[in-house]
């Protein structure tokens, strides 16, 4: 009786998938993705000296094949959008006055993510439909590691930057949304329609970009006299800011100037489910002013912010959002709907659920930390948020180092949120200093 | 160093007025700037923070005009040339070819006046005459098919051209023309009548040898008048109104 020889057993690294679905949060975005709302962020650095382009097309290079769920195209389905791999190679391009340009749903070999350079600045635009801001920001470090190592700098693998040599992990690709929903919890209560800034906005394609810099150690003693924290204390200002506005206008005609404010503050789920997606796994926190009861100070908006904020984070409340989006989706009904038929529905639910519903966008990212070695050699880091045509203009906020990034992009030819609440901060004896694209 | 005096804020050294409150700001002179160089981090950039031209990445992406009809026409190349062998192919199965080549030809003209008119497009006097060439050929091949009796010759061409001439001539008189709204339709009511005078004037020839205007003079008269109402209600009532103004609903 022959021994047959015992032979190990290699594991197979595991394999993206030939095609795969949307995730439950970027099913809304190829619909409803427009020339003013492109359902991109960016995120952008601004270098201790020019940009390489070819050196960064080399780190793109490097790290596409640890990235594969971000190479890939969106293609027309007939019930669905889906995503299949994007054999195109992916070019650094020339920045813009006016980024975050539209891309093409469905249309072949075209990339849903971007990397921008113009003179020492080097910026990675994102589509939501691919990922949220947890998963940009690994990419967007890993690239800048790659691309500091192919200048001869040895960077560690630590702090977001990854090693482009490493295999990606069927996790990174998995829809969280569906693998944390619980059937049967409540739908969420439904919130009516908010505020909006009125004005005439910019011409399409146009996004003016406004950013403020100032010193987080300033805006942290400033928020402890308030006993706040960053986030609380800047979406209490931008309400505060957004309330002196609406009652400016109390005199004047419009069906807009008695509604409540609201603004939308993405959170990120991976904080509080253990996901490790590299896929969109963000909600967002509604936190409301009824201006209507009366006129709040500063120190109340505060309040009720935090208790609105801690209260959206309650698990329960964000199980119930998380199980909404998964369950409207298995619906036999909406899944037997032909795509452009599905198209109008999910304009029309975007349009009820999405901008109507909020008087602006406030995303605070946090700190960017990187290596020292990288770190030293990066001046600023900004980010700049999606916004929309109802909703006009959206907050993004970034800290590095002691400097406090804060860019609000804006499709409204007035500038006056940006103008009252940089007055605001300046007010309160803080330095700030301003940059924008106005051109 | 610069900074807004009404917002408080400080400016980019490229800035010419605040983004916030759209001041303009002083310029300084190059002496100063260059003292103040080494001062804050701002200045470590010389360049603007945003490029002043715009590039949408995905412009790549669209195609020009001529590519779009380019391929347009290639797709219906292909399309009315497996018509056409479909048809003469079904035709075969008979043993000979026959009505299938009355089908081809009339494929093969509509191929080149698709064609034409996407390969000429906003160029009219370009499509007139590919029209115009192709119809002509069609009329030949089929007179030919159908026995040779020569009415393309005497009859077919010599309208096909008298139409072909009026459209030109109706087409330069409307963008030359200074009058629109009433004055179009008259114009074109006055080409319509020269046409049907024409065409009998033509069928006369071939027929008998001899002109005498019969039905297209009646049509004339009834067309006629209405010109000159129009012509007149153009230039004493509406003095060049809006069409668009006039009918508003």
């Amino acid at each position: 009786m022959s021994v047959e020889p015992r032979v190990k057993r290699v594991k197979k690294p595991p394999v993206m998938p030939p095609w795969y679905a949307l995730d439950h949060a970027a099913v809304i975005y190829p619909p409803t993705m427009s020339e003013r709302s492109p359902a991109f962020f960016r995120i952008q650095a601004t270098l201790d000296r020019p940009v390489n382009a070819e050196l960064l097309a080399k780190a793109m290079r490097n790290i596409a094949p640890r990235f594969p769920y971000y190479h890939v195209e969106l293609r027309r389905g007939f019930f669905w959008f889906y995503f299949e791999k994007n054999e195109l190679p992916l070019k650094p391009i020339v920045d813009s006055a006016y980024p975050m340009q539209k891309p093409e749903a469905g249309r072949r070999g075209a990339h849903l993510y971007r990397v921008r350079a113009y003179s020492d600045r080097l910026a990675l635009e994102v589509s939501h439909v691919i990922t949220d801001g947890g998963g940009g920001f690994i990419l967007f470090k890993t690239l800048l590691g790659e691309y500091y190592r192919l200048r001869g700098v040895d960077v560690p693998y630590t702090d977001g930057i990854w090693d482009p040599k490493s295999t990606p992990e069927p996790h990174e690709w998995e829809d969280s949304f569906a693998a944390y929903s619980e059937p049967g919890t409540p739908t969420p209560v439904r919130q009516g329609p908010a505020y909006h800034v009125p004005g005439k906005l910019l011409p399409k394609g146009h996004l003016r970009i406004t950013t403020g810099r100032l010193s987080v150690a300033a805006l942290l003693a400033v928020c402890k006299a308030h006993s706040a924290t960053m986030t609380e204390y800047l979406t209490a200002l931008l309400f505060s800011v957004l309330q002196d506005m609406q009652e400016e206008e109390r005199g004047v005609r419009s069906r807009f100037r008695n509604l409540p404010l609201r603004i939308e503050i993405p959170a990120d789920m991976r904080k509080i489910f253990p996901s490790k997606t590299m896929r969109n796994f963000s909600l967002f926190l509604e936190p409301t002013l009824d201006t209507r009861l009366q006129r709040f100070s500063l120190d109340e908006i505060i309040r009720l912010t935090r208790s609105q904020m801690a209260l959206g984070l309650f698990k329960g409340e964000l199980l119930r959002i998380i199980t909404r989006n998964v369950e409207a989706a298995r619906s036999i009904f909406i899944r037997a709907l032909p795509l452009p038929i599905k198209n109008v529905f999910m304009r029309f639910l975007s349009s009820i659920f999405g901008d109507r519903m909020f008087s602006s966008v406030l995303s605070n990212v946090g700190p960017m930390r990187l290596p020292e070695v990288v770190a030293s050699r990066i001046r600023f880091v900004d980010v700049l948020v999606n916004t929309s045509p109802v909703i006009k203009q959206a907050v993004g906020i970034i800290s590095f180092g002691d400097r406090l990034s804060i860019t609000f992009g804006s499709l409204c030819e007035r500038s006056d949120v940006e103008r009252h609440f940089f007055r605001r901060l300046v007010k309160e004896g803080i330095h700030v200093s301003i940059e924008s694209n106005d051109i | 160093m610069a900074y807004c005096y009404k917002c408080g804020v400080e400016l980019d050294r490229s800035a010419e007025r605040c983004p916030l409150c759209s001041t303009p700001v002083p310029s300084i002179s190059d002496d100063c700037a260059k003292d103040e160089g080494a001062e804050g981090e701002l200045e470590q950039g010389t360049a603007r923070a945003y490029p002043d031209f715009i590039i949408d990445p995905e412009n790549k992406y669209n195609l020009t005009g001529t590519e779009r009809r380019r391929i347009a026409i290639e797709i219906i190349s292909f399309s009315f040339a497996l018509g056409a062998a479909t048809i003469v192919l079904a035709d075969l199965l008979d043993g000979r070819l026959g009505w299938s080549l009355f089908g081809a030809a009339a494929l093969g003209c509509a191929w080149v006046l698709v064609a034409g008119v996407i390969w000429l497009w906003k160029r009219p006097l370009g499509i007139v005459a590919c029209a115009t060439l192709s119809l002509a050929a069609f009329l030949v091949v089929i007179d030919l098919l159908a026995g040779g009796n020569a009415w393309s010759i005497g009859l077919g061409l010599p309208i096909l051209v008298s139409f072909a001439v009026l459209l030109v001539l109706t087409l330069l008189i409307l963008r030359f023309s200074k009058s629109k709204g009433f004055d179009t339709v008259a114009h074109c009511l006055l080409a319509f009548t020269l046409f049907l005078l024409s065409v009998e004037a033509i069928i006369d020839l071939h027929l008998r040898g001899s002109v005498y205007f019969s039905w297209s003079l009646i049509t004339a008269l009834s067309l006629t008048p209405l010109a000159v109402v129009l012509y007149y209600v153009n230039a004493r009532v509406l003095h060049g109104a809006d069409l668009r103004k006039f009918f508003r609903l």
